[in-house]
């Protein structure tokens, strides 16, 4: 028995970690409509930054203390880079943040790979193992909170607006590239929460933990979810962080066959529900998205 | 120093490479006034609204509002400072509710910092309500009251033309700029349509500038015209005027038969 939860809490603890990347992901890609595909590399800033606080700059206290400062250094390092990426691509209209994302997905784990400091091609080993899965849905509710709340207020009808009609966003008294700019920094900070709890869980980091192909599951997640609806984003983490695990129980051919699988379900989708399993709408569970009195 | 005009285009150009679309158009709206821009197909009406409205940036020229030099600002800035507009090819938010389409439009009046929202304050919520208000209030004036939690994209036709002039109106501008607000609308629609343009300039007292093809209610409506023809203001003055200009009249019907030989 204890066997089985030796195994059930770190894959639950992932799913977690899979949720607030979907949940990032969504904000830029699903609510916002900006094409995003470096979500991996936003993931790994966070992760290497959280790894190397936990090796070289953690003061003797307690667990959570740290986790928690890892946390936020993982967060406001992976904000920097997607400020430092939104900013000059997002000036435009086009598909201008789709090519630079991509690059940097790549670009970032080349300089990992050749940064002795973080370990470079034999990775970082020995980081603190501060994660639990308690804190790991610690960030997962705060997360859902805020973008729930943040979607009824104005700013987040702003974004979606964006994502209708970015001309006539304009054109109605919104700064498009102010909340284009935000859907991204938003995004990335929590990829970079993220990427601290998950350096904090294995305690192991190499630059192929990172690789383009994340990027892309994490997209598949929320498009397989509905992309812009938020319990989408959610549902869609689950399903593709349980199913690779029920693959495994099925033999090792099957679980080697888990791209073409992928690649089958998303056929599947984009035949009968093009707009994923729950279009942009939301499962209603606690009344969480009721929307305000009219 | 007062400005007695609204808004003052002054020999604005737009050039798409060697096309250019708009040369060297003058225009001045007063206050309550009420403009008509007309012009053949293709004669760079709407143009010239883009670069009224900052989507385009005049390749020469200036506009002003208010004696403000806005000819290098956002369109977002532009309809801060009181400039609404709506677009030939409607342009609504179509996932969104109808009342969500006016509470974006409105929301710049009504401010609520990004934490006061998600943390839910009781200035947010006090903003919110008052925003809120204002928008179903115009939604009535706009008789789309019964409609405000469709989404956008599911209104009849004829409403989504409404409902793209109540979203401008949630701006709270001076100034509205109309681009062809009765295409495809039936007679009675527009018949209607006229009635509510004449009603949002009186309510509200504002200047209106609208582009249309229906003669019909340029001539009905409108105070003084505009003529543009391949990107030149070729006549300007009261309808009569309009109607009897030989220059108008050619540019609609074409040259004379005389002139046709040569
Ligand atoms: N973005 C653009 N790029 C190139 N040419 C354009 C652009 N916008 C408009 N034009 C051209 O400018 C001219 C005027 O167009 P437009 O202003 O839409 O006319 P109207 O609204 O009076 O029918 C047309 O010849 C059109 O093809
Ligand atoms: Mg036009």
């Amino acid at each position: 028995m204890s066997g089985f939860f030796d195994y059930l809490i770190p894959l639950l603890s992932n799913v977690g970690i899979f949720i607030i990347l979907a949940l990032g992901l969504n904000l830029i890609n699903g609510i916002c409509g900006q094409f995003s595909l470096g979500h991996a590399g936003f993931w790994a800033v966070g992760a290497y930054a959280a790894g190397a606080y936990g090796l070289y700059f953690a003061p003797e206290i307690p667990n959570f203390i740290n986790l928690f400062i890892s946390c936020l250094v993982g967060m406001i390092t992976s904000a920097l880079f997607g400020l430092a990426i939104g900013i000059p691509c997002l000036r435009l209209r086009g598909d201008y943040l789709a090519i630079a994302t991509l690059g940097f997905g790549e670009i970032i784990r080349i300089v990992i790979m050749n940064t002795d400091k973080l370990g470079g091609p034999r990775g970082m080993t020995n980081i603190p193992h501060w994660t639990n899965i308690f804190w790991v849905y610690a960030w997962v509710i705060l997360f859902i909170f805020i973008i729930v709340n943040f979607l009824k207020g104005p700013h987040g009808r702003a974004m979606i607006s964006v994502r209708e009609d970015e001309i006539a966003s304009e054109s109605m008294g919104i700064n498009t590239f102010k909340y284009k700019t935000m859907a991204v920094v938003i995004g990335a900070a929590m990829a970079g929460v993220a990427g601290a709890l998950f350096a904090h869980g294995q305690q192991f980091l190499h630059p192929n933990n990172f690789t383009f192909m994340w990027s892309v599951i994490i997209l598949l997640m929320i498009i397989l979810g509905g992309l812009g609806s938020v319990t989408g984003a959610i549902l869609g983490a689950i399903i593709l962080t349980i199913l690779p695990e029920l693959l495994r129980f099925m033999g090792t051919t099957i679980a080697e066959w888990r791209m073409v699988i992928y690649s089958l379900l998303l056929i599947a989708l984009m035949l009968w529900r093009p707009s994923g399993i729950l279009g942009k709408r939301e499962i209603n569970l606690l009344g969480l998205f009721k929307k305000g009195k009219t | 120093m007062s400005h007695p005009y609204i808004l003052e285009a002054d020999q604005i150009t737009m050039k798409f490479g060697g096309l250019t679309a708009v040369n060297k158009l003058s225009l001045k709206i007063l206050p309550g006034d009420l403009v008509g821009l007309i012009g053949p197909n293709g004669a760079g009406k709407t143009t010239a609204f883009n670069m009224l409205t900052g989507i385009y940036h005049p390749t020469e020229g200036e506009v002003r509002l208010l004696g403000e030099n806005i000819s290098k600002l956002r369109p977002y800035q532009i309809t801060k400072r009181g400039v609404a507009r709506t677009f030939q090819n409607i342009r609504l938010f179509k996932e969104m509710t109808v009342l969500e389409n006016l509470l974006v439009a409105g929301q710049s009046t009504y401010q609520s910092g990004l934490i006061s929202s998600i943390l839910k304050t009781s200035q947010f919520k006090k903003n919110e309500e008052a925003l809120r208000n204002h928008c179903l209030e115009l939604l009535k004036i706009f008789k789309l009251e019964k409609k405000s939690q469709f989404l956008s994209k599911n209104l009849p036709y004829g409403e989504q033309r409404r409902l793209e002039i109540a979203r401008a109106m949630a701006t709270s501008p001076q100034l509205l700029l109309l681009d062809e607000p009765a295409a495809g609308m039936n007679p009675q629609e527009t018949k209607e349509l006229t009635e509510l343009i004449r009603f949002i300039r009186n309510h509200f007292k504002m200047a209106i500038l609208l582009i249309e093809h229906d003669m019909g209610l340029v001539m009905d409506v409108c105070d003084r015209i505009s003529v543009l023809d391949y990107g030149e203001l070729i006549a300007y003055g009261n309808p009569k005027e309009i109607q009897n200009n030989p220059k108008v009249i050619e540019a609609y019907l074409g040259p004379k038969e005389e002139e046709k030989d040569l």
